[in-house]
């Protein structure tokens, strides 16, 4: 029943999300035409390539928008599958609850996951058509090339071969980052049609609005705390062969946090979905 | 035996009145029976509870000696008094999602169906019109073969000559040996079909049931006589 779910839930957002990414994928060409017109020296005209420059960024601006309307279109389908009359047909399939919600996760991955990889590919396009001509005109790139290999070489002097732990560690906290972004835009919507029938829109706006604050706040707090074990001095001491493994001891927390968090998320959400939905 | 059972069955809202309380009955399995009250006496909440998307305050209901959840979704054919359905979707979209989830849809009767009232089935649901759009729930829902049709309001807002076609397709669709809930306050449309009745007060009180042919034969009356009798104003 998941794959089947899953199949109606890609089918009824890709049917306007491709629509974003090819308007995407069009600025980055756009973008990658006009960088060259704007950023080097070989049109008459200051006025135009100045133009071509404040259009080609904003090119850039709206290409990096696709995540934002994925976010959307998602978000918009797990209202109306669920909150609106459409539900009357979701929550009287012969399907349990907790798989309603797995299909909604799974299609909020296996989209912005789409929409990085647009996103990187829009990358590409603006660098082939457009970056290169400029880092070659400027002798950029050698600038960055050599930036890079300092800091490459600074950290796996510092670190070692825990750069790959560390970033196993980063991958996990980005996955379980979406996972608790997600949820909590779920829990806030579910959370509010069970407070208000009539203004749950706004009173999931309010409970987002709170919980991110809140979430924030702590996020800060616990930043400033581990700010202190961070310190940079603290890698060149003799003793930074602990602070390397406090680093991942502190990432391996961070991704703990995470996982708790969400999955507290998804068995409140599936609390409520089970024993609090009323659709009257 | 009985399709559905209600035990001690309570109902409030946030508010915390009561919608149904205390109410206790059993449907058997075979017959077409009618919910009739008046407006916000309740059948709907009760049908939603059976449906499985209302939760009871307290009590039990079962279909088929099964508690309600998501096991007797797939036995309970529900048609709710709104239109439902994705409007971006087709008829035929539509049609391919029913069998899809529900085992027992009946694609082939389903389309022979659509070919009678001559619809479309690549149409769109947003190009179609009101009654046309409910004219396709009902089919979609009577082209189960489930053992309870829960049908709430199906002929409330359509013309006279759907009304007539709704009940024909009701009664002509369905397996005999299932039964349908009727919920309605169109009584004089809907009582020819009807083999057994509940009349049901504010607060789900069972106010009168039985036999629909019995209680004609005994009272002299019509079910839309006596309705206006026990509920007048």
């Amino acid at each position: 029943m998941l794959g089947k779910l899953l199949k109606y839930d890609l089918r009824s957002v890709f049917k306007y999300w491709w629509i974003a990414a090819v308007v995407s994928l069009s600025l980055a060409v756009a973008a990658g035409l006009l960088i060259p017109m704007g950023f080097v020296e070989n049109t008459k005209y200051e006025v135009v390539q100045v133009l071509c420059a404040i259009i080609a960024v904003l090119c850039i601006v709206g290409m990096c928008l696709l995540p934002i309307v994925g976010s959307v279109l998602i978000i918009v389908r797990f209202y109306k599958h669920f909150f609106t009359d459409e539900g009357y047909l979701t929550f009287t399939l012969p399907v349990k609850k907790h798989t309603l919600l797995n299909s909604k996760l799974l299609m909020t991955f296996i989209f912005q996951l789409a929409s990085v990889l647009v996103l990187v590919l829009d990358f590409v396009i603006v660098y082939a058509l457009g970056l290169l001509e400029v880092f070659t005109e400027f002798a950029i790139w050698n600038e960055i090339k050599h930036g890079l290999d300092l800091i490459m070489g600074d950290i796996v002097m510092s670190v070692g071969n825990m750069w790959i732990l560390y970033l196993v560690e980063l991958i996990i906290i980005g996955v379980a980052s979406v996972f608790v972004s997600a949820m909590l835009i779920y829990l806030c919507i579910t959370a509010a049609s069970v407070i208000s029938k009539k203004y749950k829109v706004l009173v999931a706006i309010g409970l987002y609005y709170g919980a991110n604050s809140v979430i924030s706040f702590i996020s800060q707090f616990s930043v400033m705390g581990g700010n202190y074990w961070l310190m940079l001095p603290v890698l060149n001491t003799p003793e930074h062969v602990n602070s390397v493994w406090l680093i991942a001891a502190v990432l391996l927390l961070v991704a703990g946090v995470y996982v708790a968090v969400g999955a507290a998320m998804y068995v409140l959400e599936n609390y409520l979905l089970e024993r609090k939905l009323d659709l009257q | 035996m009985s399709i559905l059972e209600c035990k001690n069955l309570y109902k409030a809202y946030k508010s915390g009145k009561y919608v149904l309380a205390d109410m206790s009955f059993s449907v058997p399995a075979g017959k077409i029976v009618g919910l009739l009250g008046p407006n916000g006496c309740g059948k709907s909440t009760l049908i939603k509870t059976v449906a499985g998307l209302l939760m009871p305050t307290k009590g039990e209901v079962f279909v088929d000696g099964i508690p309600v959840g998501d096991e007797t979704k797939a036995l309970v054919s529900y048609l709710p008094e709104r239109t439902y359905f994705n409007s971006q979707m087709c008829v035929n979209e539509l049609v391919a999602y029913f069998k899809d989830f529900y085992k027992d849809f009946d694609e082939e009767r389903a389309y022979q169906l659509f070919a009678d009232l001559n619809i479309d089935t690549r149409a769109r649901l947003a190009t179609l019109s009101k009654g046309t759009k409910e004219k396709v729930q009902l089919i979609m829902v009577m082209s189960r073969r489930a053992k309870l049709y829960l049908l709430d309001e199906p002929i409330a807002g359509v013309d006279p000559a759907a009304r007539e076609y709704i009940l024909s397709t009701i009664v002509g669709n369905y397996d005999p040996e299932s039964t349908i809930m009727i919920t309605t306050h169109l009584i004089t449309d809907v009582e020819q079909v009807l083999d057994e009745f509940m009349f049901l007060g504010y607060g789900g009180q069972i106010l009168m049931c039985g036999g629909a042919d019995d209680v004609r034969a005994e009272t002299g009356k019509s079910l839309d006589a006596l309705f206006r009798e026990v509920f007048r104003c």
